[in-house]
Order: structure tokens, then C-alpha cells, then sequence
């Protein structure tokens, strides 16, 4: 009996303890029987409900104030809860008071075929998920109209979230590298900018080119540390920068063109300069030239005739004696004869290196060797020398005047017959090298050869190193060869032991490019 | 009196007939010296190249072309007159250019004379005679002179 009464004070104690727990519980909770009665609600329930408990009790569930379309979004199943499912659903209230609250309830049936439902206010954890949804959205669309992609990448590369912009064009990016997804590579681009990212713990900028869609995109990789033991992350921000990566390629090309346009204008303006220097050198040519006329006709050109009067004076003054020498007169004559075509060869000669003078270059690429073989023809067709031991080597082509390089290999190949005449076995060497400025090019001789302290005086005009008698000349082929030589921006010297015969060098210096 | 010798350096083999023409009748053929050129003139005043070892020959006068191969009548002169034992002999420039230029650097250089080959014989005949019978005699006094002081 005693045990009976203290089993039922026990009972009565657990009750109450129940009771408590129910009716301090946060949650609100109600219970019905299987004819959707309900049979008790706790404090919280009401409140939740905006129902005094006594309006509730004994009712059929709907008394609850469920809204319409939220009864038609979810309706009541008790079907469900008889098969033994537990329900979560939410739904909406309007209360008495007129706010609209939201709740989730959670239904079991229990094994006596009453149920239980817990509700809970769930209106604040709503509105937070709508606000973090439009936020979302929002975040969303300002990344589409500004042309942002947005992703979360891991430190293995993988992608973890990625804007619904770039999944819409690219799909379904779970389990996918980020490499691969984005850029279509098998391997980690080679400027990548997570690891940057992760080792220096900042943001990192890179640039990179999107060549499906020809697009061009500014990566901003900004890195996480790792949460609990989770992989650590970075968002990335790709900024579309084609448009400015467009317009400075444009602008590097407008660039670039500018400078080839500048390059162009620089050449132009060193080509004007060379042809300054070399119309400067011209004149200079012909002034010193002009000098060294007048200085002839006034020099040389006395000289025969002066021979001419003086010798036929000489013929008068013998026909003047009673017995004229007719030996005598001969010679006389002899000389006046030879004084006039003397005078005859000078002029002709000062006429030569006067054109020579003047005329301007007309270059072109020549063929030493054609040239070389003219002039020896030609040379030979005066000389009728059949005993020259010829030795002419293989020359390279030059950028020169055809007919004014042809008239210094004349004038050195006759020269070289003319101091050869006296030896047995004349032997004219021509050949050629190539120096830092462009060929020299030399014609040996065995001949009499020339001292060499009066060489400077070899290419003056008029100037000999020889008597007239016994090497004839006017006195001008070497300083009409030296004006060509100087024309052409080259230079002339010459070598000799005064007696083992003489060498002649010209140089013909590089020009466009062609030796 | 000793031998007095008249040097003529042209390279003008005519010029040179010419010039002993003139001479001719005045002076004795063997005191008449020809030299090509300066070079080979101023071996024979210093008795060297080819003339080495032969009779020093000391000209009176000095009739000499300024162009002429190797050494000219401009060079001649300068060495002529840096070399004490033949610097007092006169020395007179003739030749075909009456360049002003010229003119001026033979007496800057120390000529005696600077003489322009005339075109007309007689005339050619005459300079050359009055030249050589004015220094030759002029430089017989200064020899005088010389050897008082």
C-alpha cells in the first residue's frame, strides 16, 4: 500500500516534471489524438498561435489560423503520419493581432495514434535566409552586369563555388581544377596566382587570357586561412579587362607603327645627311679641281708652246744662214711636231679628269672581274705586249660607277705596262681582300717602281716621279684615278722598294648594305 | 780665276736645249751643269749619289724649274739654304707659273729671283743670258766680300 502510494507520488512527481519541461519549453508543442483533436498545447504553442488554451483545446487542428497559401502549399497529411513519417514543414500563421508569423513544425505520430507536433518561430531564421537570398541575388547580379566572375577555389585547385554566370557557360565545375574548368589546361598555369597568393598572404593581381572566348581577365586572388582542419581557400575576382587590354594592344600597335614611321623619317634623314657630305665632298673635289686647271693651262700647257715658237725660231733663224743645216732643221721641226701633240695629249687629258671632276656617280653592283678583263683588252690593244705574265685572282662584286672603276683599272694596268716595258718577264698581279670597311683591291707590278720619299707626290696632278724621256705621261692618270677613288669614299696608296717593281692599293668602301 | 759653273735643274729637256742656247757663246759648254731634277741636284752639290767620289763641283748660279719629279725647285731651295757650305748661292726660280702664290713663297723662301718662262723665244733668250751674267758676276763680289770679312 505504502509502496503503491509512493509509486503514485512518484508518478505525479515525473508528471510534474514533464509538465515543467513542457510547459517552459521554448518550442511550442501540442498534442492531438487521431482525429486531428487537439488534446493539449503548451504555453509557448499559444503564444506562438496567439490562442488562449482553452480555445484551443478539444478543437480539430485547423482552428489553428494557418494562412491560405501556405494550408495550400502544405496541407495536412495525416496520411503520411499514419505510414510513421516524421513531418517537417513550415507554414504560416496569421495571428488575431494580425502579424504573420512563420513556423516550423515538426509532426510525429506516436505508437498510441496520437501525434505530437513542435513548432517553432521561425520567422527571424526566414527573413534572414530571404535577405542572405536576395543578397545572394544581388551579389549575383552585379557580378553578371559588370561582367565579374566570382569563384572559391581550394588549395588543391579545386573549385568550390563558382558565380552562376560562369556555370552557366562552362557547367557543372564539382571535382573539376580549376585549370581545367576555367582554362581548359591540363596543367596548373604557369602564372598562377593561389600559391603567390597563399606564401605572400595577400591578394595577388595576375592577368590571363581566356581563349575560347577571346577575352581578357584580371584575376584577383585573394586567400583564406584554413578554417578547423579544413583545406585552405581563396576567392577569386576576374575582372573583364578586354576592352582596355583591346584598346592597349591598339595603342601598342599605333606605337609601334609610329616608331617604324619614326625609324622611317631617321633613315630618311641619314640618307639626306650622306648625300649632303657626299655633294659637300663633290665640291670640295671640284673647287680643289677647278685650282688645279687653271694652274695647268697656266703651267703645263706653256710649256709646249713655248717649245713650238722656240723651236720654229730656231728653224727661221738656220733658213736665215747662208748654208742652212738641213739636219738641223729637221730636228727643229721634229720638236715643234712633238710639242703640239704633247699639247694636244694635255689638253685632252685635262679635259678627262675635268669631266671626271664633275660628273656625278651613277652606282651600281658591278662585276670586278668583267671589269678588269675590259680594261686589260683594252689596254693591251695599245700596247701589243703578248709576254705579261698575267695572275689575276677571283674579285668580288662592288657598288660603284661602272665606267669610272673601269677608267682606274685602265690607268693602273697601263701604268703598270708602262714601268714594266724594261723588264724581261713582266709579271702584273691583281687581286683583292676584304677590310673592315669594305675591299681593297691591288695591282703588283716587277717594273722600275718609284722611291718611295716622294710617293706622296704620286697622285698630284701633274706631278711625275719620272723624267718625261723615259716614262712619258701627262702627269694626270694617277690623279684622276685618286679623284675616283676619293669620289667613291675610298682611298689610294701605293708601295714600292724603288726598284723590284711597285704596288697600287684602292679601297672601295661598303655602301647599302653591298660590298 | 777659278772655273765658275752654272747649274741649270729642269726636267723640261726642251726648255733646257732652249736654255744653253741662250747661254751659248757666254759661257764655256763644260761650265754649263744640267740636273733632271732637285734631287739629283742637290747630290751633286753635296757630292753624293751618283756623284760621290767625282769632282766637287760649287755652282756660281743656280737656274732651276719649280715643277719637276721627285724633288722640286721649292725643296731644293729650302735644302740649299739650311746647309751653310752652299747657302749663299744664288738661286733663281724659272718657271711657266706666275701664280702670285708662288711668287711670294720663293722670296719667302729665300729666292734670288723668281723668273716667268716667257713664251717669246728672243725674250726666253735674253732672261736666261741677263740672269746668268747678273748673279754670276754679283755672286763673284759677295765671294770677295766674303772671304775679306
Amino acid at each position: 500500500m505504502t509502496e503503491e502510494l509512493n509509486q503514485r507520488d512518484e508518478l505525479k512527481k515525473s508528471e510534474a516534471r514533464f509538465r515543467s519541461l513542457i510547459e517552459f519549453g521554448v518550442d511550442g508543442i501540442l498534442l492531438g489524438d487521431m482525429n486531428g483533436n487537439i488534446i493539449e498545447v503548451n504555453e509557448m504553442a499559444c503564444s506562438l498561435i496567439g490562442m488562449k488554451r482553452e480555445e484551443l483545446i478539444g478543437k480539430y487542428v485547423s482552428i489553428i489560423p494557418f494562412t491560405r497559401q501556405s494550408m495550400e502549399k502544405e496541407p495536412l497529411r495525416f496520411d503520411l503520419l499514419k505510414e510513421g513519417k516524421i513531418l517537417i514543414k513550415e507554414r504560416d500563421i496569421q495571428r488575431s493581432d494580425g502579424k504573420i508569423i512563420n513556423i516550423e513544425m515538426k509532426t510525429k505520430m506516436m505508437s498510441d495514434g496520437t501525434y505530437q507536433t513542435i513548432f517553432r518561430d521561425i520567422t527571424e531564421k526566414k527573413k534572414k535566409e530571404d535577405e542572405i537570398a536576395e543578397l545572394k541575388a544581388r551579389f549575383e547580379y552585379v557580378l553578371g552586369a559588370t561582367n565579374t566572375g566570382f569563384d572559391i577555389i581550394d588549395e588543391d585547385f579545386n573549385v568550390q563555388y563558382t558565380d552562376p554566370n560562369w556555370a552557366l557557360k562552362l557547367g557543372d565545375y564539382r571535382g573539376i581544377k580549376c585549370y581545367e574548368y576555367f582554362m581548359g589546361r591540363d596543367s596548373k598555369c604557369t602564372n598562377c596566382g593561389i600559391p603567390i597568393a597563399f606564401e605572400k598572404g595577400r591578394t595577388v593581381i595576375t592577368e590571363e587570357h581566356l581563349e575560347k572566348e577571346n577575352r581578357y581577365i584580371e584575376v584577383h586572388t585573394i586567400p583564406f586561412a584554413a578554417v578547423e582542419n579544413k583545406k585552405r581557400i581563396v576567392a577569386e575576382f576576374n575582372i573583364d579587362i578586354t576592352e582596355r587590354k583591346n584598346k592597349e594592344i591598339e595603342l601598342k600597335k599605333e606605337i609601334a607603327e609610329k616608331e617604324i614611321a619614326h625609324r622611317e623619317i631617321r633613315q630618311l634623314l641619314d640618307t639626306l645627311e650622306l648625300k649632303v657630305q657626299e655633294r659637300t665632298r663633290e665640291l670640295e673635289l671640284s673647287n680643289e679641281a677647278m685650282e688645279s686647271f687653271s694652274y695647268s693651262v697656266s703651267h703645263d700647257l706653256r710649256a709646249p708652246l713655248r717649245h713650238i715658237t722656240g723651236f720654229s725660231e730656231m728653224i727661221k733663224k738656220e733658213l736665215s744662214e747662208s748654208k742652212p743645216d738641213q739636219i738641223k732643221i729637221k730636228n727643229f721641226l721634229d720638236k715643234v711636231v712633238s710639242s703640239s701633240a704633247k699639247m694636244e695629249s694635255q689638253i685632252d687629258s685635262i679635259l678627262k679628269f675635268s669631266r671626271t671632276s664633275r660628273q656625278a656617280l651613277v652606282k651600281e653592283r658591278i662585276d670586278m672581274n668583267g671589269i678588269v678583263k675590259d680594261a686589260v683588252n683594252e689596254v693591251m690593244h695599245n700596247h701589243q705586249n703578248d709576254i705579261v705574265d698575267w695572275k689575276i685572282s677571283e674579285l668580288p662584286n662592288v657598288y660603284a660607277d661602272r665606267n669610272l672603276i673601269l677608267s682606274v683599272w685602265i690607268n693602273l694596268i697601263d701604268n703598270a705596262l708602262k714601268f714594266t716595258k724594261n723588264q724581261e718577264k713582266p709579271v702584273i698581279e691583281i687581286g683583292s681582300k676584304e677590310i673592315s670597311e669594305g675591299y681593297e683591291f691591288y695591282i703588283k707590278d716587277n717594273g722600275a717602281g718609284f722611291d718611295m720619299e716622294y710617293s706622296h707626290k704620286l697622285f698630284g696632278v701633274f706631278q711625275r716621279l719620272h723624267l718625261e724621256k723615259d716614262y712619258p705621261g701627262t702627269g694626270i692618270g694617277l690623279a684622276n684615278v685618286r679623284r675616283i677613288i676619293d669620289k667613291h669614299g675610298g682611298s689610294i696608296r701605293a708601295e714600292s722598294d724603288g726598284n723590284t717593281g711597285a704596288v697600287f692599293y684602292f679601297s672601295l668602301p661598303m655602301e647599302g648594305g653591298i660590298k | 780665276m777659278n772655273s765658275q759653273y752654272i747649274l741649270i735643274v729642269d726636267d723640261d729637256t726642251y726648255d733646257v736645249e732652249l736654255s744653253l742656247r741662250a747661254l751659248e757663246g757666254l759661257f764655256d759648254p763644260k761650265e754649263l751643269v744640267v740636273c733632271s731634277d732637285g734631287a739629283e741636284a742637290l747630290d751633286l752639290l753635296l757630292n753624293r749619289g751618283r756623284f760621290a767620289g767625282k769632282k766637287r763641283i760649287v755652282p756660281t748660279f743656280i737656274l732651276a724649274d719649280k715643277k719637276m719629279p721627285k724633288m722640286d725647285g721649292f725643296e731644293l731651295l729650302d735644302e740649299i739654304r739650311r746647309r751653310d757650305e752652299i747657302k749663299h748661292i744664288p738661286y733663281v726660280l724659272f718657271t711657266s707659273s706666275n701664280y702670285e702664290k708662288d711668287i711670294e713663297e720663293a722670296y719667302q723662301k729665300g729666292a734670288n729671283a723668281y723668273v716667268v718662262k716667257p713664251i717669246n723665244t728672243d725674250e726666253y733668250f735674253k732672261t736666261v743670258k741677263l740672269s746668268a751674267l747678273f748673279w754670276t758676276s754679283a755672286n763673284r763680289s759677295v765671294s770677295f766680300n766674303d772671304s775679306v770679312l
